[in-house]
């Protein structure tokens, strides 16, 4: 995997090996099992499946040998459509012609009489449309394979590693091992972090350089309540992954390492962590951080809190896309059942944004076309309030209030600028078992010093009644049904600046189901108004799907639909229309 | 070559795992997620991505877990977006999910189309992201967004600088002072919202300027020119003006942006860009 990022014609090979592992792991666990396979379709959720044209694949092989279970679950989609676009790339991810896309998957799965089970996943799109693959004209979705049982973990392929939040919580195309050695856990991964599969191999599909990287964590259960663990995790970005002059990016490297805890006793909880990281520019100076997290709770019947602190450093690397770098954040987080009427969730947090100023200051402009402006919009240091009330009200059963009110002041570090949040909101439903209504309105009101431009206040109304119908008795399942749902907002922009922009629209879904008949969909809507120049604003927009079973293994669905932009302004024109026929077939 | 090692250890463990395996605590379970679960977290995704471009975002908030790192630079975002971006669209494309037991990970490539709210110009923003989505009691949630985040332009989205040409004959340059049409292009959308951006350029010659880039629409700078020049002399400094001292080339000249800001799980990014000049 690290020669594949560095050499294409050896990432090929590696790559095809890796293709190839799944079958051979799969290969050496459900070799014994396939020869007593028996076919046991399963007729409803067969015909589900191909009703929906396109849903989930429906089991489709079950096979018992003595207590082993072997399952494969499959399903292929084809759709074929043709499509008239116009608007630009600016304007629209769509093309006109004729395209077609086919998704295949597969979900191989063996488990044994001790419970252990074996998978290998696979999911794959071809297509000549642009706007689903925009290089090449195949993509795999999925590639997965491993086995799980009591105490171990294995796979290999795409592989999920959720070792903790400020070590390793990332995807990546490689492998991952876990294993209990008594009481403690040890987990081990390492692979590429790649755009896809094709990336890896094919260094003309790369838009980002490959990133090898391996995570290792240990965990400790200290009592029934207690849990110590640590991880250590690296990365090194392959510079010469990418064509030159492709990126303007530096590769990168980092490592860190974290120490954690988690405890709970009975209503009570708290997890901690804290981590060091280390992280490099290749040919810049390197960077030291820290981060550290503390997260707890208690949870009683009727009321729950919740208190945490955040810090983590700008330089802070990890493989955790959930450790966002450069936060400093307070928060304190209630849930209060006041009443049975009554229940109330509230939020008060202080955050600081560390990335509010560029970590080396961009030179004094020396060559400008205009004046300038400060560097950044970010805030430094925000507070925020928000709280959210539900009600409800015994004597009217199906009749709710909800109400909501927030509020976030931040400053900016060193440009003096405040940004300025405010948003209220109120929703009341009504619901009964043929229909349903809501009202609703929202205001909020932005502010941003250093960048006015948008200050505006926005009071939005939205409105929606929906009716089902149906032949459905207490005593019989519906043979039909048919629901139908009309809505609308309504929404007003006041700029600071004078202007004002408006956009009311309009949306009607209708659906309907008959047994052996199949099902139909519809929506069609419209919107209207004006931007703050004042120049008028029109869409409109209609989707029709209809889908039926052929039989318990296949369906048919056509579709059409349609959206039109703004035609009357040449500029900012932009429409497409689509229509085509999907066939689905599980095997 | 450590890395080598270590996956050839870890096949090594593969058949000989089962065997060795001793008892797991009570509440382990080994459990694999399926196409099932991966439609499902894609399907909750969708209806957080349906509900920032209708700008609802008390929907989104009631679906966050109030303990996401950067949780309030994360709505404050979006609600700034809603304020400033109008008929915004996202379409997501080379989706790729990596699932396990209650956690799936969607890779994806997305572009983000919208209108400035002042003058509705068309703005375009591109990007690729790693949505974490973790499996709650109520369904599948939004943990995290990791690389480029397309909800909430400030929190996050790698920048773009493009430099054209990539190379200038020295007999191409006016003499001093003089301006070369250089195309100089950043797409940031963090600084969405501003009017101008500085960025660095710098010889292999030692003069070092810092260049104003303009808006064009929401998060996109640019210039189509630059006061680029040559002489017999060495150059000055911060004097407004590139100089090419035509006695030593070839030269570089190069452009230099600091992305403060580059996304979830990505500390500040250095973009560079070089002009060659023989």
């Amino acid at each position: 995997m690290i020669q594949l990022s560095r050499q294409a014609e050896e990432g090929v090979r590696h790559g095809l090996r890796l293709a190839a592992l799944p079958g051979l792991v799969l290969s050496l666990t459900a070799t014994s099992t396939f020869a007593a396979t028996q076919l046991a379709d399963n007729s409803t959720v067969l015909a589900q499946f191909a009703q929906a044209a396109g849903g989930p694949a429906p089991q489709l092989v079950q096979a018992e040998d003595g207590d082993t279970k072997i399952e494969w679950q499959g399903g292929i989609t084809a759709d074929y459509y043709s499509r008239s676009a116009s608007g630009g790339a600016v304007l629209t991810p769509y093309s006109g012609g004729h395209y077609h896309r086919i998704g295949v998957q597969s979900d191989l799965r063996g488990t044994s009489p001790e419970g252990d089970v074996a998978w290998a996943q696979f999911a794959m799109t071809q297509t000549d449309d642009p706007s689903v693959l925009m290089l090449g004209n195949s993509q795999i979705n999925t590639l997965s394979a491993g086995r799980a049982g009591q105490g171990y973990r294995f796979a290999v392929g795409d592989v999920a590693v959720n070792h903790s939040i400020l070590g390793a919580n990332s995807p990546l195309r490689g492998m991952l091992a876990q294993r209990y050695f008594g009481q403690a856990l040890l987990s081990a991964s390492a692979g590429v972090i790649a755009e896809s599969w094709e990336a890896l191999a094919d260094q003309g599909r790369r838009r980002m350089f490959l990133k090898n990287a391996y995570a290792l964590k240990a965990e400790m259960p200290f009592s029934q309540n207690f849990q110590a663990y640590a991880t250590a995790q690296g990365f090194r970005e392959d510079g010469d992954s990418v064509g030159s002059g492709a990126l303007a990016l530096v590769p990168t490297s980092g490592n860190s390492a974290t120490a954690g805890m988690n405890w709970r006793d009975g209503r009570a909880f708290l997890q901690a962590e804290a981590g060091l990281s280390r992280f490099g520019e290749k040919g810049l100076e390197g960077h030291r951080d820290r981060a550290l997290i503390v997260d707890g709770g208690w949870q009683g019947d009727k009321l729950g809190l919740r208190l945490g602190h955040h810090d983590l450093g700008r330089y802070y690397a990890s493989l955790s896309g959930l450790a966002g770098a450069g936060v400093k954040e307070t928060y304190a987080n209630a849930s209060w059942v006041a009443t049975a009427w009554m229940s109330l969730t509230g939020d008060v947090r202080r955050s600081e944004n560390s990335m509010a100023a560029p970590p080396i200051l961009p030179p004094p402009p020396t060559i400008p076309p205009t004046p300038v402006t400060p560097y950044t919009p970010f805030t430094g240091t925000t507070e925020a309030a928000n709280l959210r009330a539900q009600f409800t009200f015994p004597d009217v059963p199906g009749l709710g209030l909800g109400l909501t009110a927030g509020e976030s002041r931040g400053k900016s570090s060193g440009s003096g600028g405040v940004n300025r949040s405010q948003n209220q909101g109120a929703n009341l439903t009504y619901a009964k078992t043929a229909w349903n209504t809501s009202l609703g309105y929202q205001n909020s009101r932005q502010s941003n010093s250093i960048a006015a431009s948008s200050d505006s206040r926005t009071d939005t109304w939205t409105a929606s009644y929906g009716r089902n119908w149906s032949d459905a008795t207490d005593v019989a399942p519906a043979s039909w049904m048919l629901n139908a749902t009309a809505s609308g907002s309504f929404q007003r922009q006041h700029l600071d600046s004078g202007a004002s922009a408006t956009l009311n629209t309009l949306n009607l879904v209708v659906s309907g189901e008959r047994s052996n008949w199949g099902r139909a969909s519809a929506i069609l809507g419209a919107s209207r108004g004006h931007d703050a120049t004042g120049g008028e604003l029109r869409q409109h927009w209609y989707q029709v799907e209809a889908g039926r079973a052929l039989d318990q293994r296949s369906g048919i669905a056509l579709y059409i639909r349609a959206m039109s932009s703004f035609q009357e302004r040449s500029a900012i024109a932009y429409r497409d229309k689509t229509a085509g026929v999907r066939l689905s077939y599980a095997f | 070559m450590k890395a080598v090692c270590l996956i050839a250890m870890l096949l090594l463990c593969l058949p000989t795992a089962s065997a060795i395996a001793q008892d797991v605590p009570a509440g382990q379970k080994p459990a694999v997620a399926g196409f099932e679960d991966m439609k499902a977290a894609r399907a909750a995704l969708d209806e957080i991505i349906r509900a920032y471009e209708t700008g609802d975002i008390g929907l989104i908030q009631a679906r966050l877990d109030p303990a996401m790192i950067g949780y309030q630079r994360f709505i404050d975002g979006m609600r700034r977006d809603s304020t400033s971006l109008k008929q915004i669209r996202l379409h997501l494309f080379e989706a790729n999910v990596t699932a396990g037991p209650d956690v799936a990970m969607i890779q994806a490539a997305w572009e983000k189309r919208f209108f400035g709210v002042a003058a509705f110009t068309p703005g375009l923003f591109t990007g690729r992201s790693t949505f974490l989505m973790h499996r709650a009691k109520d369904g599948w949630r939004l943990a995290a967004v990791s690389g480029d985040n397309p909800f909430s332009s400030e929190s996050g989205v790698l920048a773009t600088l493009t430099v054209m040409p990539s190379a200038i004959p020295l007999v191409a340059i006016p003499v001093c002072a003089g301006v070369y049409p250089i195309s100089v292009e950043l797409v940031d959308p963090d600084l969405a919202g501003l009017q101008s951006v500085t960025i660095e350029a710098f010889t292999s010659q030692g003069d070092r300027e810092g260049v104003v880039l303009t808006a064009v629409s929401p998060g996109r700078f640019r210039r189509p020119n630059l006061p680029l020049c040559q002489d017999a002399i060495p150059p000055f400094g911060s004097n407004g003006t590139v100089e090419i001292n035509n006695t030593a080339v070839p030269a570089t000249l190069t452009f230099r942006y600091i992305d403060a800001n580059p996304g979830a799980n990505r500390p500040p990014a250095t973009l560079l860009r070089s002009v060659t000049i023989r």
